[in-house]
């Protein structure tokens, strides 16, 4: 298989040479994000997060299965992280891969384990049927920032889908097609998203956002997951030089200021193509809630 | 599992009697396993590993291994003992879990040992898990650290780690919220908690892991009452490699 | 409706483009020659190895299948001999699938339907991204209406009521190199519909000169194929003119 190319002793010297006169390579400020889109799909639930040139696609589909014994009133979440040679050749289809591991790993801890979808509204009859809301992450393009892409992305599918309606009477379970009743937004506790720093000079630069090649370069990289109301939902520093307790502390601050960022940008989008498919008003006369 | 830690409040007992600063019961041996190149054995209270060290040895050949011609290769494997754990369950080898926990070491790792000074080669550290009981994590990285040392392979520090917790998760309960020191499994089920681990002295972090929701104005206690503990174990640690190497002089052992 | 085409959209792999239609959006991307691993080294020609993703879920026979069946019709035009002892990766990104994965069409129809559009991206991607090929190559997807009509490039609703679909890729040379069909229909119908896609097919890449349908309005013969790569030719010799 072939492997991810490693930078040039030049590109790397250059880099760094550059980060210690304070400019990084695409000038950018160091706590400076790359231009950051979101859109949304035609179907509910898709949502497409760029970061520069990173790009991440995630799909929400729900379907309805039988409960699990042990978890009677709770439905099922999963979130599924496969990367494919679309983002980089050095990706394998079916083995495992360290980056693999760690994206899923941090996007399992930030949104399930934090409990940002609320599981138990996905119950239909306890301990018998529920819906299976499960996430595809499709990574299409990978220049860096692959978790901080990839949440962002999730959380703004997640937000944006709809689980068709459905109806208990007693035993029986309707399904509604979302032509017959207008789909139901998922309940969501709160929104968090991750936020990548990557060091180097030990610990004196911290950048946002790294590059692919910035990646490749650092020293070593704190990833901090919290929402809005500065819930910490994830701290992840698995490797590289040691750092200053202060410094991480600081990172925290930092973080707080671009959630925060994160959160009114997917909040506009999310509204901008609701308005987007509310042609002529319709959405109103179709809601469950009017008299019929 | 909802348990009850809420009586904490009533005496800063908590439910094994310690204080909040109180660290379990820490002991640890090294050289238990002649055959291997370095190895060591770690209580920390209930949770108990034996750690073997295998190497710098020549590279296994395949591909896998041509990305780092120039340092050596930390390898960890971590094996969970199916009596370990309070419900005899099988992990699957392909557990992400198990795989973030073994990258976390070996990338705590590659930071303090000298790797490049054994260009071409592995090295491999085995955990072997006996008894889980809370802090998994920072006792796993403790005792390769002893079996490192016993290895004899250069390192610029110690690596030491543990766990703290907070009773108070959320931002207005500021004058309940303590930090708690090393946990036990229960108390890890039921409160948010960080793992920390240091080297090179003061206010260095190492690896920093935190899993379950809290607000980040606990986080400065924590991290504070995280680094005291750490140098508390380093100074345990310390004692035990002295004494060892104290005895290995005295040529008591091999 | 002619399809909507990205080229390059994006920046990691060699070649890439997404292509739209009525039913569905592929994204494509194409890799090589690269290195193979010697488990999959041929000694004489280039590995073709083809990957399709659903758009949800983890594949599993479904996309085995599409894999083993592109994998023959990208072979025949992939100049595979030019490249031994290396690898073409081609991975397949669908994005939209008719009713979410072919579940309201009935068993076999929707792998059928997204055919022709995992063919029309890969090849889109494999030019795009400077892999020798023989010649041009796209496909269609015919549909046979319950009243015996053929509806070609069908939507949605034409797909609900069909007795029978086909997809079928044709090479420049007129040659058939793909034909998948399900449903029930007879030899006499499998021509038509034959003759029908070929046409198409051929549509597709045809130079404007020779193409007569053109001169008709038809805008299904539109050679949207052509349109898009000589805009993108044009694109990349801009600089040449500049100068």
């Amino acid at each position: 298989m072939p492997r991810e190319a490693e930078p040039s002793n030049n590109a790397k010297a250059f880099l760094l040479q550059a980060l210690r006169e304070n400019v990084r390579l695409d000038g950018r400020a160091f706590d400076e994000f790359r231009q950051i889109d979101l859109s949304f799909g035609d179907e509910y639930g898709v949502a497409t997060a760029r970061l520069g040139k990173t790009k991440v696609m995630v799909r929400v589909s729900s379907e309805v299965v039988k409960a699990s014994a042990d978890r009677k009133f709770d439905g099922v979440f999963t979130i599924s992280t496969e990367l494919s040679p679309i983002a980089s050749p050095a990706f394998e289809v079916g083995r495992q891969d360290q980056a693999e591991v760690l994206l899923s790993r941090i996007l399992e801890k930030t949104i399930r384990r934090s409990g940002a979808l609320d599981t138990e509204s996905l119950c239909i009859i306890a301990g018998q049927k529920c819906f299976h809301v499960r996430a595809d992450v499709h990574v299409l393009d990978h220049d860096g920032s692959l978790v901080d892409a990839s949440c962002l992305a999730l959380v703004a599918a997640l937000m944006h889908y709809r689980r068709p309606d459905f109806e208990v009477r007693g035993e029986e379970v309707q399904i509604f097609d979302p032509r017959e009743r207008e789909p139901i937004k998922l309940s969501m506790q709160h929104q968090p998203f991750c936020v990548t720093f990557g060091y180097y000079e030990d610990g004196s630069v911290m950048l946002l956002d790294s590059t692919l090649l910035e990646e490749q370069c650092r020293e070593g990289e704190v990833m901090i997951s919290m929402n809005r109301f500065g819930e910490i939902c994830q701290i992840a520093k698995y490797s590289g030089e040691p750092v200053d307790a202060m410094s991480v502390l600081n990172c925290m601050n930092v973080a707080l200021e671009k959630v925060k960022v994160f959160d009114k940008l997917v909040k506009a989008k999310l509204e901008e193509d609701e308005k987007r498919r509310d042609v002529g008003g319709l959405m109103a006369e179709l809601s469950a809630e009017n008299a019929r | 599992m909802p348990l009850d830690t809420s009586t904490y409040i009533l005496a800063h007992l908590r439910l094994d009697g310690r204080r909040w600063n109180e660290l379990r019961r820490l002991q640890a041996q090294m050289s238990t396993q002649a055959a291997a190149d370095g190895s060591s054995y770690f209580e920390m209270g209930n949770t108990k590993i034996i750690c073997t060290v295998a190497g710098p040895q020549e590279q296994k050949s395949g591909g896998g291994g041509r990305s780092q011609q120039d340092k050596a290769k930390i390898e960890v494997e971590v094996n969970f003992a199916g009596f370990s754990g309070m419900d005899r369950k099988k992990r699957a080898r392909s557990d992400k879990r198990t795989s973030e926990m073994q990258h976390t070491i070996a990338s705590a790792f590659e930071s303090t040992l000298l790797t490049h000074l054994f260009p071409h080669s592995t090295i491999t550290l085995n955990l072997h898990i006996l008894s889980q009981d809370g802090s998994l994590l920072a006792a796993c990285l403790n005792a390769a650290t002893l079996a490192l040392v016993d290895a004899g392979i250069p390192m610029t520090d110690y690596i030491s780690a543990t766990t703290v917790a907070t009773t108070a998760s959320y931002a207005d309960k500021e004058e309940e919220a303590d930090p708690l020191l090393d946990l036990n499994g229960l108390e890890e089920q039921e409160l948010p908690f960080l793992t920390i681990a240091s080297s090179g002295g003061e206010d260095r972090v190492c690896s920093l892991v935190l899993e379950t929701k809290v607000h980040m104005a606990r986080l400065e206690p924590m991290i504070s009452v995280g680094l005291d503990g750490c140098s508390q174990i380093r100074g345990i640690l310390d004692g035990v490699i002295r004494a060892h190497g104290r005895k290995v002089l005295e040529g008591k052992v091999g | 409706m002619p399809p909507q085409i990205t080229t390059s959209p994006l920046s990691r792999p060699d070649g890439s483009a997404t292509y739209t239609d009525a039913l569905s959006t592929v994204l494509a991307a194409v890799n090589g020659p690269l290195e193979v691993s010697r488990r999959d080294e041929l000694p004489s020609e280039a590995t073709l190895e083809i990957h399709v993703r659903p758009a949800a879920g983890v594949g599993g026979p479904r996309e085995r299948w599409l894999e083993a069946v592109l994998h023959a019709v990208l072979r025949s035009v992939v100049l595979v001999h030019l490249h031994p002892r290396a690898l073409v990766q081609v991975s397949l990104q669908v994005v939209r699938e008719p009713a979410g994965g072919g579940v309201g069409l009935g068993k076999g129809r929707g792998e059928v339907a997204v055919l022709p559009a995992l063919v029309n991206a890969a090849v889109l991607a494999l030019v795009g991204g400077g892999v020798g090929l023989e010649g041009m190559l796209s496909a269609v997807l015919v549909a046979v209406g319950g009243k015996g009509e053929l509806v070609v490039a069908p939507g949605v609703e034409v797909l609900e009521g069909c007795e029978s679909l086909h997809a079928v890729a044709c090479a420049a040379g007129g040659g058939l190199v793909m034909d998948e069909s399900t449903g029930r229909f007879d030899l006499g119908v499998w021509g038509e519909v034959v003759e029908r896609a070929r046409e198409a097919c051929l549509a597709a890449f045809a130079s404007k000169g020779e193409d007569e349908a053109m001169a008709n309005g038809d805008v299904e013969a539109e050679p949207w194929m052509r349109q898009v790569l000589e805009e993108k030719v044009r694109d990349a010799n801009a600089w040449r003119e500049s100068t």
